[in-house]
Parts: structure tokens; sequence; C-alpha cells
């Protein structure tokens, strides 16, 4: 999903035992998804799930009653993946982001987009510096650990696109050199539903590059109530301290790929993912890179709850999130625009009931 | 959205029971190293050597599985780090082959070298398996060697002491049987583990009543159990078997019959006569018997022969018979024998004394009346014979009177042969009035009571073999109905002699021919009659068996092959017994195992699943147990899923929850991440729990599953 973390080799993983090095070894023969070292140890593992949930309980800090959604999108940071969280103003989706942006250590940036954005706004642009007589590139806000992009449909298509590259590359070209981003890399989008004024949908290609899109719903009452209590007193996500370092970060970003899937669970996942393609109210079903997407997020998922293997609840939990956003509904579905983004509670609201419909649809495999 | 969308509990949580692995690799240790100790005991009466050997590898086989044992029961997956499966299979075969090797090779016959071999044979085997024992199955295999010795402690030694040891180690092997089988089946946590203890106490007592029984039949069978036949049978027979490697090749002049042996019997023709021949031609004579082989008289002391320098040939005959031979003035007859293509004939065939030869080669003639060729015949030859034929009538033969030969051989009993043989022969001629009533009361006994059999067991080394036929096997072919005739005869002072040849042969396409084949051969009786001679007497007559056909000739050339390969076994019965005790074993510790891969195999295959894993054999056991009910798992539904709709029932959620998520690590972990036994038990339990709620109170469960359901499909999900 992320070429980034293929940079690091696997050879310069630390077994912990020389029979993980001859399981390696000998996994490497038959199954390629096993040639992932069994490194994880179990302190190793207890370790991530510490620093997991660590970093959901800050986030619950200062969101509440959202743990599910707080979760699909530590799920998502771990993947290495970027989250969309859409829905209507004012329900804490910036709230939400700007949460999870501040536990995370690092390189924290925040872009307000606007129809009049342009594309050096987000990429950073070549300055002409009077004292040295030359151009110099002043980084835009993208170079950042974390990039909170606020309310991307309101950007211009040229805009968005802007991001494309960084998003998917974690590098940015800017006239004609190409500029590395830090690692880690996390993109959290916030979107209106885009029948609203002056909004842009997001282009198809775009929305694919989303490992998850969520929608957050209203609160109940009790805990609108405590969330209001609380902002009368002070603003608190500005309060939040960093609670991962990047480096840390980076290694949750490992250990999540090193989490197990055994073949009855991809097979589950190839499965779900085909049947979207099936639905009869899909034109364009999930992709293969929202295939990779999903078990990548099923991978966080399964490190969060401190496993080191994935099980179909871990599919079955994120594959509303992971795919909705992805299924392009066929004509007259959503409505007449029937793109992503076309009634107030969003066509992705209407992939998500796609997918669950799909998801009611596939059987678990039980064995391995 | 609530807590409660999280996932039942991170999977660290495995319950273990470590007390009742600990609890269950001691019963097992303890059980092993009584098995050890009584192994000891059973071969302490056995040679010195052997019992130090057979001690060393069993307090090997203790030591080390009991070393081991720990190790695997801590691990749950019983298999040590170092797999050395095939490393075993190379020391077996390079240790073993040999052995065997060694034990045909450098000691043919010898049963003490056989013995020590086969005793240092074991302790290797000891070895390469301590070394390489790594599981529960290995262990039991262990345990099959010990049965092994046992086997060999009564082969080699009969005793009471031996019957006491037998019951004991049988009792603690079956002791240590059960509780592997209980060990492995914690471990493989079938549905069974969940015994109590007091099943585990009747299974024992079962155990262990087989076992006494089982050694009772066994101590029952082991033939000459009255007398000792430890040491000194040992000792005894290894002169004896100096010469096993011998053949008796009945008919043609070997200067041994050994009772012990029995060369194969072509169907190939030796030779035809016209067919009004009479049916016995006789060869080879034998005077001497030492308990276990005839011998001829040229065999030992040539000097009773008598060279014919007469070169036969071209129709001139020589005289054969010296005139001490020929008592009276019997009948004569002349014979045309025409030898057969392939055959090979180194003594005159007559069909009674041989008096005058007219055909090719040299003669000797000897002066009981039989006549060796020299050269042997070979070939498509064909030669005279006129032979001094005794008369038939019985009223001659009783009528018969005179002194009997001087000559003390025809009535030389070994001093070796059992005096219950001389006993039952004055017994069954008490009342005979005269020889030929008393050779006929002797026959007639042996007709009917011992069994003609080609397969006849081999006598035990240490036996004598006509003791052995009488009064043991109650089994042999005809060398043992004339041996023992021929000892019995002359325990009673009749003169008696062991004559061997062809009898009977068969009446062929070709019109006026009798052709006699390898089968024809034969071994019968020569009761003196005063004044008359040598008579034809056969004890085997009315049970030889039918005349071979093709068919018959191949399943005999197969049984011949097994009959040889088992006499060639070391310690004789014994031997035999050994075996069979260690194919039993084998098939005993194999069969439960391959029992169970087997049901594993066709439960898997009807499920359509690749590999089942004990909880998900238990979980799938509930699910069967929910079909129909309305409660059972959608195909659509993950297990935590279902875990949510069960908790709160039979089992509290926790306890479903962390059963549930066993289940998943089963089914999804990699391999070497699975529950162990021990975290899998508390699994199992719950899952037995809720199989059992759910058999007796199905309404407990239905109440509030469907709501339970609708809960469970809406948590876990961010929106809407």
């Amino acid at each position: 999903m992320d070429p980034r973390l293929s940079k690091d080799a696997w050879p310069n993983l630390t077994t912990p035992s020389s029979r993980g090095a001859e399981l390696a070894h000998l996994a490497i023969v038959d199954d390629t998804f096993d040639s992932v070292p069994d490194g994880y140890a179990t302190e190793s593992r207890s370790l991530a799930e510490d620093a997991a949930t660590r970093l959901i309980s800050n986030v619950e800090q200062v969101v509440h009653g959202r743990r599910a959604a707080v979760e699909l999108v530590v799920a998502g940071l771990l993947a290495g993946g970027h989250v969309l969280v859409q829905d209507v103003p004012g329900s804490g989706k910036t709230t939400l982001a700007h949460a999870v942006a501040r536990s995370v250590g690092g390189e924290f940036r925040r872009i307000q987009c606007t129809a009049d954005l342009l594309p050096g706004d987000i990429t950073g642009s070549a300055m002409w510096n009077p004292s040295s007589q030359e151009f110099r590139f002043v980084a835009g806000p993208v170079f950042a650990n974390v990039l909170l992009v606020d309310e991307l449909n309101r950007a211009t298509p040229r805009a968005q696109s802007a991001l494309l590259e960084a998003m998917d590359e974690a590098m940015v070209t800017v006239d004609g050199v190409r500029h590395a981003l830090p690692n880690p890399f996390f993109v959290v989008a916030t979107q209106n539903p885009s029948d609203q004024y002056g909004t842009y949908p997001l282009p198809e290609g775009q929305l694919d590059r989303f490992a998850l899109g969520l929608t957050l719903g209203p609160n109940d009452r009790a805990t609108e109530r405590k969330v209001m209590r609380e902002q009368l007193i002070r603003a608190t996500v500005g309060d939040l301290q960093p609670v991962l370092e990047p480096d840390e970060l980076r290694w949750l970003q490992l250990e999540v790929r090193r989490t197990y899937v055994a073949d009855a669970v991809l097979d589950f996942a190839l499965s779900v993912v085909a049947a979207t393609r099936e639905h009869p109210n899909v034109r364009v079903g999930a992709s293969s890179r929202a295939a990779l997407s999903l078990l990548r997020c099923a991978q966080a998922r399964a490190l969060v709850l401190g496993r080191n293997y994935v099980v179909p609840d871990d599919i079955k939990t994120l594959a509303p999130t992971a795919l909705g956003h992805r299924v392009v509904l066929a004509p007259g579905v959503g409505g007449p625009l029937s793109g992503n983004g076309a009634s107030s509670t969003g066509v992705t609201a209407l992939g998500v009931t796609v997918v669950r419909e799909v998801l009611a649809s596939v059987p678990v495999p039980l064995r391995a | 959205m609530s807590a409660g969308s999280r996932s039942p509990s991170p999977s660290h949580s495995m319950a273990r029971t470590p007390q009742a692995v600990a609890r269950n690799s001691r019963a097992v240790r303890i059980g092993l190293l009584v098995a050890g100790l009584a192994g000891q005991l059973a071969v302490a009466p056995l040679l010195p050597f052997v019992a130090f050997a057979l001690g060393v590898s069993g307090l090997l086989v203790v030591s080390v599985t009991a070393m081991h044992l720990p190790i695997d029961a801590g691990t749950g997956r019983g298999r040590l780090r170092w797999n050395w499966q095939w490393r075993q299979v190379v020391a077996l075969v390079l240790i073993v082959v040999p052995g065997i090797l060694a034990m045909y090779r450098l000691h043919p016959g010898d049963a003490a070298s056989e013995a020590q071999t086969l005793a240092l044979m074991l302790v290797f085997v000891q070895i390469a398996h301590t070394l390489a024992s790594s599981t529960r199955r290995e262990v039991g295999l262990g345990c099959t060697v010990v049965v092994a010795m046992f086997a060999v402690a009564v082969a080699f030694a009969g005793d009471v002491i031996v019957f006491i040891a037998l019951c004991a180690g049988l009792a603690a092997i079956a002791v240590t049987g059960t509780l592997l089988r209980r060990a492995a089946l914690l471990e493989s946590a079938d549905g069974s583990a969940l015994t109590t203890a007091a099943s585990v106490v009747r299974s024992c007592v079962a155990a262990i009543a087989v076992a006494i029984a089982l050694g009772a039949v066994v101590f029952l069978m082991i033939p000459n159990s009255d007398k000792l036949r430890g040491r000194q049978g040992i000792a005894a027979t290894g002169a004896g078997f100096a010469h096993g490697d011998e053949r008796a090749t009945a008919g043609l002049s070997s200067s041994t019959v050994d009772l012990r042996a029995r060369g194969p019997l072509s169907n190939a023709a030796v030779f035809s006569t016209s067919s009004d021949a009479p049916p016995y031609w006789q060869g080879a004579i034998y005077d001497s018997f030492d308990g276990t082989r005839w011998t001829a008289p040229g065999g030992e002391s040539s000097q009773l022969w008598q060279l014919s320098n007469t070169r036969a040939g071209n129709g001139a005959q020589v005289q054969l018979a010296p005139a001490s031979t020929v008592v009276g003035e019997p009948a004569t007859r002349t014979d045309d024998v025409t030898m057969a293509a392939s055959a090979e004939l180194d003594v005159v065939l007559s069909p009674g004394l041989p008096l005058a030869y007219a055909g090719p080669g040299r003669v000797i003639s000897n002066d009981d009346g039989s006549a060796i060729l020299i050269p042997a015949a070979r070939g498509a030859l064909s030669y005279q014979v006129a032979s001094a034929v005794a008369p038939a009538s019985d009223a001659e033969l009783r009528a018969a009177s005179g002194p009997d030969p001087t000559d003390p051989r025809w009535t030389a009993v070994p001093a070796t042969i059992a005096p219950r043989v001389g006993d039952l022969a004055r017994r069954l001629t008490a009342t005979s009035g005269d020889r030929f009533d008393a050779v006929n009361a002797i026959e007639d006994y042996l007709r009917n009571n011992e069994k003609y059999d080609l397969d006849s067991p081999e006598p035990a080394r240490g036996d004598d073999a006509v003791d052995d036929f009488l009064f043991v096997s109650h089994r042999g072919f005809c060398e043992q109905f004339a041996t023992a005739a021929v000892v019995m005869l002359r325990s009673v002072g009749v003169p008696a002699r062991l004559v061997t040849g062809y009898a009977f042969g068969e009446t062929t396409s070709d019109p006026g021919r009798r052709i006699f084949r390898g089968s024809d051969a034969h071994a019968w009786v020569q009761v003196y009659y005063p004044g008359v001679g040598w008579v034809d007497s056969d004890p085997t007559a009315s049970q030889a068996s039918s005349p071979p056909s093709a068919a018959r000739s191949i399943r005999q050339r197969v049984t011949d092959a097994l009959g040889r390969a088992w006499h060639r076994l070391p310690g004789g019965r014994g031997g035999a017994l050994l075996v069979l005790c260690l194919v039993l074993a084998v098939s005993l510790s194999v069969a439960p195992a391959a029992g169970r891969r087997l049901v594993r195999r066709r439960r898997r295959l009807a499920l359509g699943g690749s590999a089942d894993g004990p909880v998900l054999a238990a979980y799938l056991r509930l699910e069967a147990e929910l079909v129909g009910s309305g409660r059972s798992r959608e195909p659509e539904e993950t297990f935590g899923e279902f875990a949510r709709r069960l908790g709160g029932l039979a089992a509290t959620p926790l306890e479903v929850a962390n059963a549930m998520a066993l289940l998943e690590r089963e089914c999804y972990a990699r391999e070497s991440r699975r529950p162990s036994a021990a975290e899998s038990a508390s699994a199992l339990e719950v899952f037995e729990r809720l199989r059992a709620a759910a058999r007796c109170e199905p309404v407990t469960l239905v109440a509030s599953s469907a709501a339970a359901a609708a809960a469970a499909n809406r948590s876990g999900e961010a929106s809407p």
C-alpha cells in the first residue's frame, strides 16, 4: 500500500530466536506471504499493543464516545495508510483528526482547503532569495509527519491532485525536482457531504488513496452532554501531548506488516472484495489496492488488539470503512450525480451499506 | 458507540494448567521406571551378558525418556526443539541391518552368539532410539522394545519367576501405555480428554487384568515349562547347532540326516521305472542316531566300506551285496531305472536290498547293503539293478525266527533320549506277542497320535528331536515319524534302522512307467526279522500327503522359504515367539494412532477442511449440537460475533470470548503460534459445557440468542 515502508529491508530486523530465522528461511520457499520473519516475540507484540492503546486512550481524552472510530483511525495510521473522515460540519471530525495528529509526535501541519488553494500552497514552491540571488525551495505544509487536510472537497481538483503524489509515493515534485516527504507520513483528511455549496467531489482515484473512509455519525445525548461540558471549560485538543515518537510509529508500522495473515483469512478478504464487484448496485467494485489496504488495516487492528494474527473479525469490522468509499455505485443508485458524494448523507454511506450487504453473504472460513 | 464494540479480549490470557501437565508427566515417568525395573527383573535369569546388555538398554530407555518427558509436556506440542526423525531412521538402518547381518553371518547356528548379538543389537537399537526419541509416541515405541525384552526373557528362560516378572512387567507396560495414551489424549485434547480420575483408574485396572491374563497365556504357551531351559539349554545346544547349516537331502547319500533341517523338495523328476515296480526305493541307510542326527555307516567309520573295484558299464554286472547281508534265500527281481535329465544320483536306488548293478559309474557297496555311486551319476542315464525283495506277507513275518544280527549298532539308543520315550515304547509293546505286533503297535500309535506336517516346527535347541516330536509338538514329517519308530523299536530291543529313498511316485501319461520326483523323497524304517532280513516298514504310510501338483509346488516353495526363514530364527521357537511379540507390540502401539489418524482424516474429509485442531474439533461438536435449533453460527458470522451471541448463557461472556479467541488462534494464527494442549484445555472445557447446556436446556440458549445476534451484528462498526 505504502511503498515507503518497503525501503526498510527485512534483513535488518532482528529475529528473537534462531528458530524464527529457521522458520522464516523455510517459509520463503513455499509461501511468500510467510516470508516475513516470525519475529514478533510476545514482548514486542505487547509493547506494540501498549503503544497502540496509549495512542487510543490519548485520543479518547478529547474525543468521547467514538471508540470504534478512534480505533479505525489508529488502525489506518498504523497500517501506514491515510484516513478520510466525512460527516456533516460540526460533528467532531476535525477534532478527531487533530487529536490523532497531536498524539503522534513529530511535525504536524494543517491545510485548510478552499476553492482558491493552489498546488504550490500544499507542496511548497521555489522562492527567489534576493540575498543569495537564487531560487530556494520552501517546503509546503505537506512536509510533515502528520498532515491534517481539512475540508478536502472544498479544494479544486487541481489542488487535490497535488496531494495525490504525496499520498501515494511520499514524494512531491516541484519544478521538476522530487522531494521526499518525512517518514512516517500520515494524512488525515476531512470532508463535508458534497451536496453542500462550493464543493468539488473527490475523483475516484483520489478516494482510492485513502485506506479508510469513515463516517462518524451522531453522538448520543449523554456523550454530547459530556463533550459540551468539557468544551465549555476549555478547548482540549491543543492540550494533548504526543504519546508516540515518529520512530516508535515507524516500528509499529513494521510490526503491523509482520502480523500473520492465514490463507483462510486472505481468501476471506479476497472473497469480500470480489463480492463487491458482483453486487448489482455497484458499477466498479473494490480494487486490488483496496484488498491490500483492507488486509493491511486488518493487520493493524490485530496489533491494536494484541494479536499477532488476523482473524476474519478484523476483515469484517474494517471492510465497510476500507471498501465503502471505494466502490462506485451503479447509475441511479445514489442520485443523479452517482459519484461518491451525491446525497446529504453521502454516497459513501451507500457504499458502506453495499459492503455490509456483501459481508452478510460471504461465508467465514473456519480453517487455516 | 459503546466500549463493548471492542473485540473479545486479547488472546494472551490462554489458560494453562501446569499442574495437570506436571502430574501427567510424573505419572508417565513413574510408569516407565516401573517398566524398566520389571524388565530387568525379567532378564535376570538369563546369561550374565544378556542380562547385562538388556539391563543397560532398559535403563537407557527409562532414563532418557524420563529426561525427555518434562520437556515434552512443557512445550505442549510434544516435540523437542531438535527434529531428529531422519537421523533416527538412518541410525536404525545403520545399526539394525549390520546387526542382523552379523547375527546370521558371523555366528551361524551358534545359539549363545546369536543371543549375544541379539542383545547387542537391542542395546544399539535402544541407544539410537533413545537418542532420537522426542515425542510421546516414540517413548511408546521404547515401551515396545521393553516388551521385546520380555519376549527374549521368555524365550530363553522357562521358569516360574519369569511368569511373575512377565506379569509384573506387562502390567507396568500396560499402565504406562494407558498413562501415555491419556497424556496423548490430553495433548491432542480430544473430547475424551475430559475424563475423570476414576475412569483412568478403571482403565488402568482393566489393563493390569488383561496383562496378567496375557502373561498367563504366554506362560502356558511356553513349551517344556516344567524343565528349566535357561542356562543349560543355551549351553548344551551350542554343539548341536554347529551343523545347523547342513541340509538333509533325503534319498541321496548325504552322510547325515538332521531332524532339525529339511531340504527343499523340488517337483522335478528324478527317475522312472516300470509301473509294476515296488513303491519303496531305498537309497541310503543310516544306523547311528545321536538325538538329532542320523549318520550313515560310512560317514564316520570308512573301514566298513568295501570298495568294488570293478568298473561298471557296458552291461557288465557288479555284484553288490556282501554275503553277510543276504539273509536266507530271498526272491529277486530286476528293474530298469531311467534317470531324468536333470537328476543327479550318488546312491544306487533299488526296490530292496541291491544285489547286482549294471550301469554307469563305479559302485561302492556297504556291508549294510546300501551302494554308493562314484562319481555321482548325472543326466539321462539308465541302469539295471537286481534286488532282493523281502516277503510281504504277515504270516511269513510272524513266523520269522532266528538270531538277530550281533552288531550292537542296530539296537543302539542314544543316551540323550529322554527315558519317557523308552517307557512309551515298552508300554505300547507290552502286550505284543511277537515282533510283527510290536512294530505295528508302535507305528499305529504314531499314526494315531502324531500329525503329519511338512511344515512341522523344528525342535528347540536342547531338546532331543524324538522327545520333542512325541511329547511336545506332535507334528512331524517322515523323518520324525521314522526316527521315532526306530528309536522306540530299538529301545525295546528290536533291530531297526532308518532308510531314505523315494516312495510311491506316480504313474504318468507314459504308459507302463512310474515316475519319482524330488517331492517323493521319503524316509522310512527297516526292521530286522530273523531269517527274513530287513523289511520295509513305514509309520508315515497312511499319512503321506497327496501327490503334488504344479500349483501346490508354488505354494510349497513359498512355505518352504518361509519355513527356512522360520527355522533360521535365533532360539527356535523362542525366536519365533520373540518375533511374534515384536510384531504384536508394534502393531498394538501403532494401531491406535493409525486408527485415530484415519478417523480424523475421515472427519476432515467429511467437513472438507484441511486440518482440524482440537479446539476446532470441539467447536464443531458444539456447532453440530446447535444445528437445527436455529442457534448455530451462520456461515457468514465470525467467531467473535458468535461469541457475543453465546456469551452469558452456559458460560460467562468472558469465558466464551476467551474460548473463541483460542479457536481463532488455532484457526488463523501461524502454525507455530497455535495454542498448546494446556492452553486449549480451557476452551475445550467451555465448549463442552456449552454443548452440554445446549443438549439439556435448549430454551435457555434460545431466549436471548435472537436479540444477541442483532446486537452482535450492530456492534463493532463505526456507524451510522
